[in-house]
């Protein structure tokens, strides 16, 4: 369709010299964020998983008190007990509160997927942009190590490096970054090789601008729309890794909760007894990783 | 226009290649795209010289090569007696307080995560002209200049239409003083009605700063009415270069002279004899051997094939790249159509 | 005069977007004859395209939709028609030519396989007649090599060449009525000449009416015999090519004419049309050219202006030509230059 013109209701009419005013187009001062809220709050599917990020994030910060006893708090009288009002979920093998834990083990996982995927998104930044804007034979050897480093098979490396960095949580979230910056890269790339071509980027180096100015302030923040959507899928996918990387016991150690060692430590009793306490070990754990990565697509 | 014969930009030689590469690892370059082959002019002091010519004809090109946004091949562009394309990054960087440009597009130059305030601010804070309270003041003032209100500021390019666009691109180039402007098709996006308001603008801001313009263009109307001289180019050379009165009413080059038949007339009680030239502007991949008209020219000699004619003043600064002059002594149709004024 | 080849009746098309209504066309009318070339002119959001495109039943629903109007061609109401029956029309009676000779062309078919394509559906001929008519059609348009070039992709060709190929396919139905959506805006002026001229030959050679959209007065100058002039919308005046140019009589349209520099003739400075189009969603009271008009009155915010008959064919929506306004405003309109001679006394 044709390019609607903008400008609301020019008032009155103005013969006389060129230098008239204009009324500007819309209303306020609209900025892009602003924008962009306006049209995430007309978006229902959008709405419902920013809720169940919200609800999950509340829960696991305010863990402190929500939750009815201390995560490390044992109780060797009430071993594998079924969900009943005192534990509510149940207990585990050393009598620790399950829905304690659940609470506190979202916290470090939430913690690991943020903190990998803002590690993970300013490398990959910092790196795409860097190719994106310089080209040449800059591009080709950072483009070519991200290839290199995407053919590479991520587990079994995962697998190695985490144990010896793993443990921590900030070796996890090392670790994980080290395999998540690559995608933003090549994003970032892209977005900035586009950009570049705009005359805006054109126009700042006439005034004088230094790359970095050039970068920093106009073309980078152009790409972050893409970035932030990004980053959130590695989000997502940073909590499933630091799962399977506890789960496999060389992820976050205990006595430290994580979603993923919870689960390891429930994975003998789903099936000798599952009917006996099916919720009261993997359930949790599990349901709200299933959560959490569901909801991750918001 | 107050000009006094001072130049404040001279370009000698100025050619850009694109290198045409092959191959995927070890690129072989096989050849190069001759945007720009070898031009040269000057513009005084307080002019504005018209750059016309069709798509790909390397008007563009030029312009940005002189600004530095691409780097020369070969030349010199010496502006107020330096050579601009010898500067160090440093040197370019105070220089570009004095050279600005106005982009085509009034939606991709102006950043849209930027508000129009910061936009026009930009320039003062990386020259360092002003800052705090003083840029507020300075920003609201160039608004102003370019008629748009100092509340604008603290809006977004995109609340604006193209022609207000177009004045924020201009109120950002005008922000650091700049002796030259290279407005690069500054009207060609916009509407009929709104060309005229930024036209004008761009004729106020000329008596009020003094400024010096190169002003490109496709749409001969318009080059003809804002410029003082105009160089009309043809596959990466300058053919014919005059002044505006001069190119219109006695044009040499035969290209000039299709040019100037094909616009068309808003008056159709003004039926000219239309020059048609054949075929398509040739790929400046491989140009034609000798002068680059050739190949469409309705006075072609078998010598045209194969010298590349020189571009030599004709007399009174009318500059001229065609041995054969078909039109010498001669008023052309067009310029005996411009003595009638038209019917009303 | 005979009756019209094509007539439309108050069209209106509007787009239900979610900031609110844009009426793209409000209320357009004109009638068009057999071997007639009429201008549809306007600036980008006048309407002008959106309009072809309900011509041709192609407007996106939704969001858009034709609300009210008539298309009637030979005495048929397009609107009216199945989509099926409105098929065989398409590319058939009346064909379009679109600005972007770039894109309108799918870049993986034959030039050849393109327009034969269009000649197999309508005009039932077999591949191999069809592929003859094609080159045949290339040969027409001034292709050169026409016969080996319907072989080629449509990247082999240049704009001006792949304008021509879109005509070329326009023409093969042997349509009458073609709609060329500025054809030549996207041209360099020395091809748009070319593509001109071959317009021009074309018609005479065919008789095939044509609606040519353009923005361009030049090529409107160039090309027709009666004009619209549309403005946000609608159509504000309707007159023949002679009378738009030597006495327009809407504000919109003089303004226009005085805002373009003039290749021959010397202006000092150029007389702009102030202000801004209007939003087509959020459109002023009364006539849509009232807050840039130097002309407006106190009716013109209040009412929207009826054509009124400004001579012999010539229509303008503008309240000047109506006992509404008085002497005196008719008079500072004259003083202004504007069609000094009829504005008294009409």
């Amino acid at each position: 369709m044709a390019r609607l013109p903008a400008s609301g209701s020019p008032a009155v009419p103005r013969p006389g010299p060129g230098r008239a005013r204009l009324e500007p187009a819309q209303g306020s001062g609209q900025g892009f964020w602003a924008l962009a809220w306006y049209r995430f709050r007309h978006h229902k599917v959008a709405l419902a998983g920013a809720a169940v990020v919200l609800v999950l994030v509340l829960v696991t910060l305010l863990a402190g008190p929500i939750a009815p006893y201390r995560f490390e708090d044992i109780d060797l009288t009430a071993r594998l007990r079924s969900p009943s009002w005192r534990h509510l979920l149940g207990t585990d093998t050393i009598g620790h509160d399950v829905f304690t834990r659940l609470l506190y083990a979202g916290r470090v996982s939430l913690l690991v997927g943020f903190s990998a995927a803002v590690a993970a998104a300013s490398a990959g930044i910092l790196i795409g942009a860097t190719a994106g804007f310089y080209g040449g034979w800059l591009d080709n050897v950072l483009m070519r190590i991200t290839d290199v480093s995407l053919a590479l098979p991520d587990l079994p490396i995962l697998i190695v490096l985490s144990k010896y960095l793993g443990g921590s949580v900030a070796g996890i979230v090392f670790v994980i970054s080290l395999f998540a910056w690559r995608g933003v890269a090549r994003l970032v790339r892209g977005e900035v090789l586009k950009l570049r071509g705009q005359e805006f980027a054109d126009a700042a180096r006439a005034l004088g601008a230094t790359d970095l100015r050039i970068l920093a302030r106009h073309l980078v923040p152009n790409t972050l729309a893409p970035v932030i959507v990004a980053a959130t899928l590695i989000v997502g996918g940073a909590i499933l890794t630091e799962a399977a990387l506890s789960f496999l016991g060389i992820g976050i150690q205990p006595p430290v909760p994580s979603w993923g060692n919870m689960l390891q430590n429930a994975q003998d009793f789903i099936l000798s007894a599952p009917r006996r306490r099916p919720q009261g070990r993997s359930g949790p754990p599990a349901q709200a990783l299933g959560h959490r990565a569901g909801s991750r697509d918001a | 226009m107050a000009t006094n014969g001072e130049i404040l930009l001279e370009v000698r030689d100025l050619r850009k290649y694109y290198p045409v590469t092959k191959g995927f690892i070890f690129q072989r370059q096989v050849g190069a795209v001759k945007a720009v082959d070898d031009i040269s002019f000057f513009i005084r002091k307080g002019e504005t010289l018209g750059l016309v010519g069709e798509s790909g004809c390397g008007k563009t090109t030029t312009g940005r090569v002189i600004l530095r946004l691409q780097e020369p091949t070969a030349g010199q562009a010496l502006f107020e007696g330096r050579d601009i394309f010898k500067l160090g990054k440093e040197e370019l960087r105070r220089l570009r307080r004095d050279m600005q440009i106005i982009f085509q597009d009034p939606y991709s130059s102006l950043n849209p995560r930027m508000t129009v305030g910061d936009i026009i601010g930009e320039p003062l804070e990386i020259h360092r002209l002003a800052r705090g309270k003083e840029k507020v003041r300075r920003v609201q003032e160039l608004l102003e200049v370019v008629g748009l209100s100092p509340y604008h500021a603290n809006r977004y390019p995109h609340e604006f239409s193209g022609g207000q666009r177009q004045r924020i691109g201009i109120a950002r180039a005008l922000a650091v003083n700049p002796k030259l402007i290279i407005a690069d098709e500054p009207v060609s996006a916009l509407d009929v009605s709104i060309q005229a308001q930024v036209l004008n603008l761009l004729e106020e801001l000329q008596k009020e700063f003094g400024l010096t313009y190169l002003f490109i263009a496709h749409d001969l109307s318009v080059v003809k009415h804002i410029s003082d001289r105009i160089a009309v180019m043809y596959l990466g050379k300058i053919v014919e270069l005059a002044e505006t009165e001069e190119l219109f009413s006695n044009p040499q080059h035969p290209y000039t002279e299709a040019l100037l038949s094909a616009v068309p007339i808003p008056n159709p009680e003004l039926r000219r004899e239309r020059i048609i030239l054949p075929g398509d502007v040739p790929s400046p991949i491989n140009p034609p051997s000798g002068c680059r008209f050739h190949t469409r020219c309705l006075y072609a000699q078998p010598s045209c094939k194969v010298n590349e004619p020189p571009f030599a003043d004709i007399g009174g600064g009318h500059y001229l790249a065609c041995p054969v002059q078909p039109f010498k002594h001669q008023r052309s149709k067009a310029a005996v159509l411009s003595k009638q004024p038209a019917k009303r | 005069m005979a009756d019209p080849l094509l007539s439309v009746r108050n069209l209106k098309t509007y787009f239900y977007t979610d900031e609110g209504v844009v009426r793209a066309v409000d209320g357009l009318s004109y009638d068009l004859h057999r071997g007639e070339t009429l201008g549809i002119v306007g600036e980008s959001g006048s309407g002008k395209s959106v309009h072809a495109l309900s011509v041709m039943r192609l407007i996106p629903t939704p969001p858009g939709k034709i609300v009210d109007g008539q298309i009637l061609f030979e005495g048929r109401d397009l609107l009216k028609l199945s989509d099926e029956q409105m098929r065989r029309i398409r590319g058939n009676r009346i064909a379009m030519v679109f600005q972007e000779p770039m894109t309108s062309l799918n870049p993986v078919l034959t030039i050849g396989e393109q327009i034969a394509e269009a000649i197999i559906l309508h005009q039932h001929l077999d591949k191999r007649a069809a592929w003859t008519r094609a080159a045949e059609m290339l040969e027409r348009v001034k292709i050169p090599l026409a016969r080996q070039r319907v072989k080629d992709y449509p990247h082999q060709f240049s704009g001006g060449m792949r304008q021509r190929v879109m005509i070329a396919m326009a023409l093969s139905c042997n349509p009458s009525v073609l709609i060329a959506d500025e054809p030549t805006t996207a041209l360099d002026v020395t091809i748009q000449a070319q593509i001109i001229e071959l317009m021009r030959e074309l018609q005479r050679d065919f008789g095939t009416s044509i609606i040519m959209i353009t923005h361009n007065l030049g090529v409107v100058a160039e090309m027709c015999d009666n004009v619209v002039v549309m403005y946000a919308g609608r159509p504000i005046e309707t007159t023949t090519i002679k009378r738009i140019f030597q006495e327009p009589k809407h504000p919109y349209t003089w303004g226009l004419l005085h805002s373009v520099p003039k290749l021959y003739e010397r202006r000092e400075r150029l007389i702009p049309i102030e202000g801004q189009p209007p939003s087509l969603i959020d459109l002023p009271p009364g006539c849509s050219f009232a807050p840039r008009c130097p002309f407006a009155m106190e009716i013109c915010v209040q009412a929207d202006p009826p054509d009124f008959p400004v001579g012999p064919t010539h229509t303008a929506k503008c309240y000047l030509y109506s006992d509404k306004a008085t002497e005196k405003e008719k008079k500072a309109a004259a003083a202004a230059g504007l069609a000094a001679s009829s504005l008294s006394g009409s």
